[in-house]
């Protein structure tokens, strides 16, 4: 019968395993207890806080959204990497954005930076914004000022076609001392000889200041005034003295007719003295146009006209520009013999 | 068993959240080998053993709390490692879906190619006859032959009646001398 279990005998009934050492055939890695203790006591206390949840907080609900939440996410994931996002790019975009992106820096830094090619003055940035403010402050002034000047409407729209009118007159002249010529000393003696015309025009316009006759009355006078006396011949042998007077008047306004008149008078006056003084060429003047003519004029519209318009100063005048020297009694006398004689 | 400091001292800490540490500490030093010694001779693999004795004290920091003083502290700890050990080897018989005894020759392959065997020929024969036994007399020998623990307090561990923990052990001990006697 086998020995009771309880008592450390019992080996002795098994020869085989009685042979074999009780000592421990196992090994370990070296110094593994030593820090056994401390690799389960780290992991105790890893696990204590896994098992607290020590130091972290969840919303209130976390969980219970977590799905809900999960699938939404999902579900935009979908959307954004999904075909049907109604969104398109070229193809390859991506294939070449990554590049493009890099040549777009690389142009950026070449813009910027100070390289080969392009350079600006020192410190130029550091005063180009108050120089810009400095133009923009002039730009300004200029623009109000057309509140304190002024141009007369319409000239900034006629000045280009102004501009080119006076470029050709320019040219015109320029070009005109090309093909013209004057006669050698011209200006030397223009200003003298426009003096000599002003002076000329003068003396015989002086008399005129301040009087105005109608238009187309010199072309008209000759023809009027021989109507008036030669032709008024064949019409009409009297001739109503305030009508003549009237047309006198009028005619007498103008120098032209004084001189005429002055002339009439100087060759009558002078026509007398020579018939007066050879009665040769009396009998010649009495056959003359001239006196024909004068003839025909009645005395009293000669008194009359002379009465009215010539005073003592013209016919002295007159005569005197001839060399003759007449006063008033011989010119009297002058006139009644006149008279007389063609009455 | 306990040869540091005495159980009692070790759960009257470990009572005080303030000296809890240091209690579960003591327990550390004083019980790590004897516990990693009975994983090894079950799982033979020494990670295997490493891993699992982690995973025993991390059991025993959170369960001393209630741990009841009716029954020695080292035979509760051993019940842990015993239990954890047969849930390892029970989760590795199912992963490869085989058989009891192609775990005993999966367990000799692995005796036979660790590197952490340093026993002689006559001692890596009674390993290789113990891998072959039913887990409950491999652990009733292991026990009763290298721990020298009484039939009570491997009853403790096992909850097995020490009649029946003595028919077990004689049957492990005549399978292991017919084992050694056929490898002659």
């Amino acid at each position: 019968m086998k020995r009771d279990m309880e008592n450390k005998d019992w080996i002795n009934d098994y020869d085989a395993l009685k042979k074999v050492s009780k000592a421990n055939p196992f090994t370990v890695p070296a110094g593994y207890f030593d820090d056994l203790s401390a690799r389960i006591a780290s992991l105790k206390n890893i696990t204590t806080v896994n098992e607290n949840g020590a130091g972290f907080t969840l919303p209130q609900d976390y969980f219970d959204k977590l799905s809900a939440n999960i699938q939404s996410g999902i579900a935009v994931d979908d959307a954004v990497n999904g075909a049907d996002t109604g969104f398109t790019v070229p193809e390859g975009y991506f294939d070449e954005m990554a590049a493009n992106i890099q040549s777009r820096i690389n142009v950026e830094e070449a813009l910027l930076g100070s390289g080969p090619g392009f350079s600006v003055p020192e410190g130029y940035f550091e005063v180009l914004s108050s120089n810009i403010q400095s133009r923009i402050n002039m730009e300004e002034a200029l623009a109000g000022s057309e509140e304190g000047f002024a141009v007369p409407e319409g000239y900034f729209d006629e000045l280009s076609s102004n501009i080119q009118s006076r470029i050709n007159i320019e040219e015109a002249l320029a070009g005109a001392e090309e093909g013209f010529t004057i006669p050698e000393g011209y200006f030397e003696v223009l200003s003298s000889n426009i003096q000599n015309r002003i002076t000329v025009e003068e003396s015989f316009t002086g008399a005129e200041h301040g009087f105005t006759v109608p238009e187309g009355y010199f072309e008209q006078l000759n023809q009027s005034i021989l109507a008036k006396t030669v032709d008024a011949e064949q019409e009409a042998k009297v001739v109503s003295i305030n009508r003549n007077r009237g047309i006198v008047r009028k005619l007498f306004r103008s120098t032209a007719f004084k001189y005429v008149t002055a002339a009439c008078f100087a060759v009558a006056i002078g026509g007398g003295i020579l018939l007066f003084q050879s009665p040769g060429a009396d009998s010649s003047h009495k056959n003359s146009f001239l006196h024909k003519q004068l003839s025909d004029v009645p005395v009293n519209d000669i008194k009359s006209y002379l009465d009215l318009n010539v005073d003592a100063g013209d016919t002295q005048q007159a005569v005197t520009s001839e060399g003759t020297t007449v006063d008033d009694a011989d010119l009297k006398n002058a006139l009644k013999n006149y008279a007389d004689s063609v009455q | 068993m306990p040869t540091e400091v005495d159980d009692a001292v070790i759960l009257s800490k470990f009572q005080d959240e303030r000296t809890r540490n240091e209690a579960f500490n003591l327990l550390l030093k004083k019980y790590q080998q004897k516990i990693y010694w009975h994983i090894r001779r079950m799982v033979i693999d020494h990670d295997d053993a490493d891993d699992l004795v982690q995973d025993v004290f991390i059991k025993i920091w959170k369960n001393l709390a209630g741990f009841r003083n009716d029954a020695q502290l080292y035979t509760w700890m051993y019940r842990i490692a015993t239990n954890e050990c047969i849930t390892f080897l029970n989760k590795k018989k199912q992963k490869n879906n085989v058989s009891l005894d192609d775990v005993a020759y999966e367990l000799a392959d692995t005796l036979a190619d660790s590197s952490y065997f340093n026993g002689d020929a006559a001692q890596r024969k009674l390993q290789e006859a113990l891998v072959t036994l039913p887990e409950k007399q491999k652990l009733v020998f292991n026990m009763k032959y290298y721990d020298d623990m009484k039939y009570e307090e491997i009853s403790e561990v096992l909850g097995t009646s020490v009649g029946a923990l003595k028919a077990s052990f004689h049957l492990a001990v005549k399978k292991i001398e017919a084992y050694l006697l056929s490898k002659d």
